[in-house]
C-alpha cells in the first residue's frame, strides 16, 4: 500500500499545473488520495508490527500445529489454482457449467455432508445468478455448453 | 477551486445514479445469498462474482463488487460472533474472564 501510494503521489505531482482558471489545479484530488493512502499504509504496517510483537510465541510450533499450518497453506494454494482454472474455463464452457463445477467442488471440500445437497446448493445459486444477470439486468454471460 | 469541488463531488454523483444504486442493492443481495451458502467465505464469494463483471460497465462493476464485499464481510463477522457465543455457551467453565 505504501509503495502504491508513493507511486500515485509521484504521478499526481507530475500532472500539469494550470496557469489560468482553477488555482488548485488537477493535482489536488489525487494528492489528497495519495496522502491518505500513505497514512493508511503506514498505520497498517505499524498495527501489524505491534500485533506480531504481542502474539509472537516464545515456543516453536509443535508437530501437529506445524502440519496444520502446512495443510492450510496447501488448501490456500489449491483454492487459488482452482479459481484461476475457473476464470480460464469461464468463456469456453460457459457461466452455468463452470460455476456449477467450481461451486460444487468448493462445497464438497468445505461442507462435507450429503453430496446431493451440495449439488443442489450449487445448482440453485448458479441458476438464480444466471437468470438475475441475463434476464433482469441484461448482462451478457457466456452460454457455453448449456443454454438455459 | 470549482473544478476541484467538481472532482470531489462527481464520483458521489456517479455512485448515486439509479443504475448504480440498483447494482449496489444487487451486490448486497448476492453477498447475503452467498454468505448463507455453507462453507463459502468472503474470498470465494468475490471469486464467484468477478467473472460476471467481465461484460459490465467498469464503474458499475466496481460499485457492485464493493457492495458485495461489504455484505460478505458483515455476514462473516456475524457468523464468527455467533460461533464464538455458541462455544462460550457450551463451555462456560473455560470462559475468559
Amino acid at each position: 500500500v505504501v509503495t502504491g501510494a508513493l507511486v500515485y503521489l509521484r504521478a499526481a505531482t507530475n500532472l500539469e499545473r494550470l496557469q489560468v482558471g482553477d488555482v488548485l489545479g488537477p493535482q489536488v484530488f489525487p494528492t489528497i488520495v495519495a496522502v491518505l493512502m500513505l497514512c493508511s499504509g503506514l498505520l497498517l504496517a505499524w498495527e501489524t508490527w505491534r500485533k506480531e510483537n504481542k502474539t509472537t510465541s516464545p515456543l516453536p510450533l509443535s508437530g501437529a500445529a506445524a502440519a496444520e499450518v502446512r495443510r492450510h497453506r496447501l488448501v490456500l494454494l489449491a483454492m487459488a489454482a482452482w479459481t484461476a482454472l475457473y476464470y480460464v474455463a469461464f468463456e469456453p464452457i460457459g457461466y452455468v457449467a463452470s460455476t456449477l463445477v467450481y461451486l460444487s467442488a468448493l462445497l464438497f471440500y468445505f461442507h462435507r455432508v450429503n453430496p446431493l445437497i451440495n449439488i443442489g446448493y450449487a445448482a440453485a445459486f448458479t441458476a438464480a445468478a444466471y437468470l438475475l444477470f441475463t434476464d433482469f439486468l441484461q448482462v451478457v454471460l457466456p452460454a457455453g455448453i448449456f443454454q438455459l | 477551486m470549482m473544478d476541484s469541488w467538481h472532482g470531489i463531488l462527481h464520483p458521489l454523483m456517479v455512485a448515486g445514479t439509479p443504475t448504480n444504486l440498483l447494482y449496489t442493492l444487487i451486490g448486497v443481495f448476492i453477498g447475503t445469498m452467498i454468505s448463507h451458502l455453507p462453507g463459502i467465505g468472503p474470498s470465494a464469494g468475490m471469486a464467484l462474482l468477478i467473472p460476471i463483471t467481465f461484460g459490465m460497465n467498469p464503474t458499475t462493476a466496481l460499485i457492485m463488487l464493493a457492495a458485495l464485499m461489504v455484505a460478505l464481510s458483515f455476514w462473516a463477522k456475524r457468523k464468527s460472533a455467533a460461533t464464538l457465543r455458541a462455544a462460550q455457551t457450551q463451555a462456560p467453565a473455560q470462559r475468559v474472564p
